[in-house]
């Protein structure tokens, strides 16, 4: 079921403000992820490890609906899918109201495929 | 009257052979199509367009919005075409004077239930009659300042209006309303304006500076605002306006026709200066025009207080180069005091959609594209609340919807008897009656 999954993610990283997407597990492990080659964003991702973590939990444990950091020209994002699953989405912290709204739309199709097919 | 939508929310190669698929399986021969492209889409869309004029052999009105959404979730990028089972009759305005030409359609209105109008509210032209237009403003700036003699701003907005580079909203309503049946308005204005836009097409033949009447049959317009009720007198409104939005300052304004001419004794360009907004001038504004776009949304604007009905319209206040300021609605209606308004964000985005109407209809909702700018990913609780709420829509996000329908709500957008218009936070339904059960 992962290539669906992953299938979705490849929709939104086709926007030019997205520079990748991922699925966390609750426990910080990612199981799909769709970046872009950009190895400031490697650097950024390996650094953010822990603070997702950090995040994943606040938004589990106290319910969020999503939280965000930014981080010089990259605005983190995350989102929860269920409760189990966060998505993380990478952009340009310009990015217009299109990124929230397509990123909100997948999220849809994302809890669709997990609770239909999980 | 009924429509099936197809909407591909992508723009990539696969588009054409998506819609050639979907065109192919139809049950039923379409008579009329809306067609929306997503305004990123603009520059993109020559080869869907070449497809669809191919195959598409019944009448077509096709513009481009935002963002659009189905029953499955909002697009902001792709194309969707929503295809009727029943012919919609369409007019369009010929070259001459556009109000006698609005007057004709309105006589051919009577006989219908209901009727849209689609037109470039405001139009950015080429380059060329760009500077024209610039070199028209410093002409009649100069005069203006030197004279105080609002004579000047007036002869400024006679040539705009000849020109139609604006087509004022209330001047449109007040004609076609004589027909006597519901209008609705979709006045488009891209986010982001480039040069020769906004790009609609009849029949896949740009329309340019002109309107087209869309003729309904089983068919009903309804309007709404997401504000509280309008007042009963000047002050109550103003006060209602303090309440509802965050006020900034009571101002003087000098106006004449569609031209704001002076807001405090100064010009706008410089009073837009103190919102600090970032200042444009001539070269940067062309530049964005031909380039990325220039953008057409605002956090600020201009509550106006309509003198025959106390409802209150707002101009969004943008930098410009400009110094004779450009209204989308004709501003001799409306008081010469205004107040300096900020954004609202304290409704629920939902708001937009709440009508009191039958789940089982067909609808399609032209919601305020601003809602997008206000409240970004937000604005999905549209969505939600039409998908726990209603069944059988269909989602337009686009300029300033405007009606004129006999609601008797006491709406802030009543600015004129039962003509409904703001700079932001309106809707209009579209909602499509069962033909066998009228």
């Amino acid at each position: 079921m992962i290539w669906r999954l992953k299938e979705v993610l490849r929709t939104i990283s086709e926007d030019p403000s997205i520079e990748g997407v991922i699925i966390y597990r609750v426990d910080g492990v990612p199981i799909a992820s769709n970046l872009k080659e950009n190895r400031k964003i490697l650097e950024h991702l390996y650094v953010l490890e822990n603070q997702i973590k950090t995040l994943l939990s606040y938004i589990f444990n106290q319910n969020l609906d999503d939280t965000s950091i930014k981080i010089k020209e990259l605005k983190v994002k995350l989102y929860p899918i269920t409760k189990t699953l966060v998505l993380v989405a990478l952009s340009n912290p310009s990015a217009d109201f299109r990124v929230e709204l397509e990123i909100k739309r997948i999220i849809n199709e994302l809890r669709e495929i997990l609770l239909n097919e999980f | 009257m009924n429509f099936k939508a197809v909407v591909y929310p992508r723009i990539d190669d696969k588009c054409v052979k998506y819609l050639s698929e979907k065109l192919n399986k139809l049950d039923f021969d379409p008579k009329f199509s809306f067609i929306f492209f997503s305004t990123n889409f603009y520059g993109k869309h020559n080869n869907v367009l070449k497809f669809l004029k191919d195959v598409i052999d019944f009448d077509s009105v096709c513009f481009f919005v935002e963002a659009f959404g189905d029953e499955k979730a909002i697009y902001s990028s792709g194309i969707s075409l929503l295809l009727f089972d029943e012919r919609v009759d369409i007019f369009k305005t010929g070259d001459g004077i556009l109000e006698k030409e609005l007057e004709k359609i309105a006589e051919r209105l009577r006989g219908y239930d209901c009727a849209l109008a689609v037109y470039p509210l405001l139009y950015f032209p080429s380059k060329i009659e760009l500077l024209k237009g610039l070199a028209r403003d410093k002409l009649y700036t100069t005069l203006y300042q030197a004279t105080k003699r609002l004579i000047f701003a007036r002869i400024h907005s006679e040539w705009l209006l000849r020109n139609r580079v604006v087509i004022p909203i209330n001047r449109v309503l007040k004609i076609l309303s004589k027909a006597g049946i519901p209008v609705g308005s979709v006045n488009i204005v891209p986010m982001e304006a480039k040069e020769n836009t906004p790009l609609i097409l009849h029949n896949f033949e740009p329309i340019g500076r002109n309107v087209l009447v869309l003729g309904f049959k089983n068919a009903d317009i309804h309007f709404k605002d997401v504000f509280m009720k309008k007042g009963k007198s000047y002050e109550e409104t103003l006060n209602v306006i303090k309440k509802q939005f965050a006020a900034k300052d009571f101002v003087n304004v000098k106006k004449a026709g569609v031209i704001l001419a002076e807001i405090d004794g100064t010009s706008v360009k410089n009073y837009v200066k103190r919102l600090r907004l970032k200042e444009i001038e001539k070269g940067n504004f062309i530049e964005k025009l031909e380039k990325e776009g220039f953008k057409t949304v605002t956090p600020y604007g201009l509550a106006f207080i309509n003198k025959e009905t106390f409802g209150s319209a707002s101009l969004g206040l943008l930098s410009t180069p400009l110094n004779l300021y450009i209204s989308f609605f004709d501003l001799e209606e409306f008081f010469g005091e205004a107040l300096v308004v900020g954004e609202v964000l304290a409704f629920d985005p939902a708001d937009f959609v709440k009508f009191d109407v039958s789940p089982e209809r067909k609808k399609i909702f032209f919601v305020d594209h601003s809602a997008l700018f206000e409240y970004r990913g937000e604005v999905y609780r549209i969505y939600e609340w039409l998908s726990e709420n209603q069944k059988n829509f269909f989602l337009v996000f686009t300029s300033c919807p405007s009606a004129f329908v006999k609601s008797g709500e006491n709406f802030l957008s009543e600015n004129g008897r039962n003509i409904y218009y703001n700079g932001s936070g309106t809707t209009i339904l579209l909602e499509l009656r069962d033909s066998e059960k009228r």
